[in-house]
């Protein structure tokens, strides 16, 4: 009986922790903000509520002389289905980047969410953009976030069949395509130039 | 049901429902796209878009070494009981915030005491009073006269302002605070230049700042459906009028470089041009601007 109670009570409580871990609130993101070395936390960070299967716009009007690093973050819920696209002033595309690749291992400059290993330093590095301002303009961060799908292992087999690996493959929910909520975080931090600037 | 004892079909229930919560909580097929809360399809556009806007430690963290400190500038604490409704409450807030972080980036640790007292008092009046716990008081009066003691906790009151109202999708409320303490910190950049100079970078900086405001404007614009908030998008016409005046031209060669071999250079080709007259006008319209909005008549 006091077996049974026991489990019972351990499911309840086992239940409620992913409720506890899904009610925090995407403004929560910063709270251990620890900006790099001779960086500042910029307070135009932001971390906002999104919907798989939507697109948003994130606007920041950059100063002059300025070094900006930015970085993208998403919830595991959208799996790193996300393209980000970075646009300077009226149309000019910097960067349009899926979050992570498919097949093979993120290099730098491949991914905007997914980490890549620094072979310099053999350490997991997640991806940031640097930008050195001349003159007060404006970025643009453009996201798509992708459908949520469902996710299906389906075996490889080699031309003898044999069984190589499980490969994960994307196929749409029962139903169609259901709108999954999550955070999706623009971290910005900033720094004057160094060389003196353009003035 | 005679298994189970009451506590424990209880503690099921309540997990239960929590769970049920969350799930309808972070998956919807109804969705339309806005973040933050059910929103009609015309709204989407604008919705959807978020501007990234600086606080006013953001502001002054590039003129501040550039700039005298002057505490005739500042928005008399006094004046705060007179504001009675919330629009004036919330504005006159956002001032206070920009003076805080006025003294703050000058290390002026009375000034800075004396207007996070005031913010203090001030946040109960917009709901805001949770934002002020035990622990924020003790590092408060425990303020000591150095000036990057000063800023963390003039920046962290910043932070923890916007994350309480993010929390409880109050975007109405940010708009009107970022609002008041733009046009405050412009209020004091602007009265701090004595003398026009092209090559002054704070002037140029007052320029640049069209595309803060721009963006302000449409942030603003979002949320017109709030009480107060299209009063001051009339309220800020007079500054709106005179950035239109300002104009992009090319910015000439490059001098900046890159700080590492992956960063960009960016706004390389146009600048913001300001001239004299441009500037006196620019000035003399937000200071007129900041009586309207601080002169509660």
């Amino acid at each position: 009986m006091k077996t049974i109670k026991k489990i019972l009570l351990g499911l309840a409580v086992a239940a409620m922790m992913p409720v506890a871990a899904q009610a925090q609130n995407c403004a929560d993101f910063f709270s251990a903000r620890t900006p790099a070395p001779s960086y500042r936390y910029n307070q135009a960070s932001k971390s906002a509520t999104c919907y798989s299967g939507s697109k948003y716009k994130f606007v920041l009007e950059v100063a002059a002389n300025v070094e900006y690093r930015v970085q993208f973050y998403a919830s595991p819920v959208f799996n790193n289905e996300v393209q980000v696209k970075i646009v300077e002033g009226e149309g000019n595309v910097l960067y349009d980047l899926p979050g992570k690749i498919d097949d093979g291992e993120a290099k730098k400059g491949t991914t905007c969410l997914q980490d890549y290993s620094d072979p310099k330093t053999n350490k997991l590095v997640h991806p940031y953009f640097d930008f050195t301002s001349q003159n007060a303009t404006r970025l643009t961060f453009m996201i798509d976030i992708k459908e949520h799908m469902d996710y299906q292992e389906e075996p490889v087999y080699d031309e003898w069949g044999t069984l190589i690996e499980m490969k994960k493959k994307a196929v749409v929910p029962e139903g169609g395509p259901e709108k999954v909520k999550g955070c999706f975080t623009v971290y910005i931090v900033d720094k004057p130039v160094e060389n003196g600037g353009s003035f | 049901m005679k298994l189970i004892s009451k506590t424990t079909a209880a503690a099921i229930s309540a997990s239960a429902l929590l769970l049920l919560q969350a799930c309808g909580g972070s998956t919807t097929t109804q969705n339309n796209g806005n973040a933050d809360k059910p929103a009609q399809a015309t709204q989407e556009v604008e919705q959807t878009t978020f501007y990234l806007l600086p606080s006013p430690e953001d502001i002054f963290a590039f003129s501040a070494d550039k700039m005298k400190y002057s505490s005739a500038l500042l928005n008399p604490t006094s004046k705060s009981e007179t504001y009675v409704d919330t629009k004036m409450r919330e504005i006159n807030f956002g001032v206070y915030v920009a003076d805080m972080a006025y003294a703050a980036a000058f290390g002026e640790y009375k000034d800075a005491a004396k207007y996070m007292q005031t913010i203090k008092e001030a946040s109960s009046q917009i709901g805001l009073e949770s934002i002020f716990t035990n622990a924020l008081a003790t590092r408060i009066d425990k303020f000591i006269e150095n000036k990057d003691s000063l800023k963390v906790i003039a920046n962290d009151t910043y932070y923890d302002i916007k994350k309480e109202l993010e929390k409880n999708n109050r975007n109405s409320t940010i708009a009107q605070i970022s609002a008041g303490g733009w046009v405050e910190c412009m209020y004091i950049i602007t009265n701090s230049i004595e003398q026009f100079s092209e090559k002054d970078p704070n002037i140029q900086h007052v320029a640049d700042e069209k595309n803060v405001f721009s963006s302000l404007l449409k942030y603003l614009g979002q949320h017109t459906d709030k009480p107060g908030v299209a009063s001051t998008l009339k309220d800020l016409k007079p500054i709106e009028e005179a950035y239109e005046r300002l104009q992009l031209v090319d910015a000439g060669p490059s001098k900046t470089k890159p700080s590492s071999e992956d960063a960009i250079v960016i706004g390389k080709d146009k600048k913001i041009q300001i001239n004299e007259d441009n500037f006196n006008l620019l000035k003399a319209r937000i200071s007129q601007v900041r009586q309207v909005l601080t002169d509660n008549k």
